[in-house]
């Protein structure tokens, strides 16, 4: 417990770190969020690697939580693109989201998971790895359209994020699928996640071939894929949300 | 009315209807899911018309429509493939072997799906399957086969964090066929290959400290599976190398 609590201290300096990059660049000082931007990133990183010891052995499932490793995958992303040289004013806009998700893990946070027999193979932190990074670039991929949708032209990229959104989660689905084999002899379990799992992959496929239709206009496109971005979160966090409704009544 | 009824069955718009309508498919499907999951839970472990036997219409429906819409799509995906192919050897000479590759790519990955797909149904409709639990002495007999427990044990973590916590079970087996008669070992995460079976140790539900959790031996002979794998690994392994070729090239690379 006590190496617990010296997670938590790391996390709400992320959060700060990242509430105050938000509040830098909705004033148009970009260099003041970029540096809190990278100091929330700094404090994200110690609050995971905190988790992946928490019992004393390295457990890496831990580092890669939903909660905490995909605000961290999404400030890296925007880190990323606010860095190009040629970076546009709206590329580290990407704090918004980071700022509402760490939100998120501070008042729905995930308790650590102790190691066990059907967990203990790589491809699980891996499965957990590529699963959730593809969701912080499907994430970003439905902010980007929202922007575009918005009038920002510049923002055209989200049909990239969603690309490799997509071959990050289908990578995902293959792990999944053999970490799913050895322990439980199907590579595809007839359940709640799996099913959603597939019927996010599916809606992401249908995205793709938007590409060859002249019928989808680059702003329905942007509508689908801010639609994919809301399944996606719904599908991520609708089970701590629905708890959290049971709970209040 | 042929040649239309094919433009209709391979056209790309058909494509991205079908995959919504299989995505709000499996949505439904996974709501059912959650609120049943012993009901659906047993499609992983019975044949499909096994399951069928036990469970009517109101449980069924959205498995049968999901059936119906995947067979659709395969039809489209199989006729827009055929139609691509078609027309990449006419034009194949105009290409480099590289470009020819990277062109060639999209239509093997359909190709690839089209397999998984196949794999998932011969899984799901013939594989065979058998389940027992894990206590000393208990046989499982197959066609030609006899599967018995001869021990099983459960180590544990002694470390202060995790003291009581489950760290490894295995049983060891008795496999008796009329051309051979072995003691293996299996572990959870480690199943083992013999005679065409693949045999899988589970533990059902996560027991307390230093308790022995209930534990499940799965003996199956699964024809859809080197499909499904190699079809998976092969979509990733060409995704990884085509997308990069793509955005290169319309980068003006």
């Amino acid at each position: 417990m006590r190496l617990f609590n010296s997670f938590l201290p790391w996390l709400y300096l992320a959060a700060g770190g990242y509430a105050g990059s938000l509040l830098f660049f909705a004033l148009g000082k970009k260099r003041f969020s970029l540096t809190l931007l990278w100091c929330g990133f700094a404090a994200n990183t110690g609050a995971i690697l905190l988790r992946g010891w928490h019992f004393g052995l390295f457990t890496p499932l831990n580092m890669v939580s939903e909660q905490y490793f995909l605000p961290w995958c999404l400030a890296a992303l925007t880190l990323w693109r606010a860095s190009k040289k040629r970076a546009s004013a709206s590329d580290a806009a990407g704090v918004a989201p980071v700022f509402l998700l760490i939100l998120i893990a501070l008042f729905l946070p995930a308790r650590t998971i102790p190691p066990s027999p059907q967990s203990s193979t790589l491809f699980a932190p891996l499965f957990f790895l590529c699963e959730v990074m593809s969701h912080a670039l499907l994430l970003l991929g439905g902010w980007s359209a929202l922007l575009f949708l918005m009038r920002h032209p510049a923002e055209e990229s989200f049909s990239r994020y969603a690309v490799w959104g997509f071959i990050l989660y289908s990578i995902a689905q293959v792990i999944g699928a053999v970490w799913s084999w050895m322990g439980w002899a199907v590579p595809f379990h007839w359940s709640e996640r799996h099913l959603s799992s597939a019927a996010i992959w599916c809606f992401y496929c249908a995205f793709l071939h938007l590409r060859f239709s002249p019928r989808w206009s680059a702003r329905e496109k942007a509508w689908f894929a801010l639609c994919g971005a809301v399944l996606t979160f719904v599908s991520t966090y609708g089970y701590y949300l629905s708890a959290v409704v049971v709970k209040h009544g | 009315m042929g040649k239309s009824m094919w433009r209709f069955l391979s056209s790309v718009n058909l494509t991205v209807w079908l995959l919504l309508a299989i995505a709000v498919n499996l949505a439904i499907g996974s709501r059912y899911a959650k609120s049943l999951p012993a009901v659906y839970g047993q499609l992983n472990y019975l044949r499909f018309q096994e399951w069928l036997t036990g469970n009517g219409l109101d449980a069924s429906w959205w498995v049968w429509s999901l059936f119906l819409l995947l067979l659709l799509f395969g039809a489209n995906t199989a006729a827009c493939t055929a139609d691509r192919l078609i027309e990449l050897l006419r034009i194949r000479r105009d290409y480099s072997l590289g470009d020819f590759a990277v062109i060639l790519a999209p239509s093997v990955m359909h190709l690839c799906f089209l397999v998984i797909i196949l794999g998932h149904a011969v899984s799901q409709f013939s594989a065979d399957i058998r389940r027992m639990p894990v206590s000393s002495g208990a046989k499982l007999s197959l066609a030609s086969a006899e599967v018995t427990v001869l021990d099983s044990r459960c180590s544990y973590y002694t470390e202060a964090a995790l003291a009581g916590q489950l760290r490894e079970c295995g049983v060891t087996l008795s496999l008796s066929s009329p051309s051979s008669a072995v003691t293996r070992t299996v572990s959870v995460l480690h199943p083992l290959s013999w005679e065409g079976y693949t045999l899988t140790l589970t533990m059902a539900g996560k027991p307390a400290a230093n308790e022995a959790p209930a534990m499940k031996l799965i003996v199956k002979k699964d024809p859809g599976l080197p499909l499904i794998l190699v079809g998976n690994a092969l979509l990733c392994l060409l995704m990884l190398w085509y997308f990069p070729c793509i955005f290169r090239t319309r980068n003006g690379g």
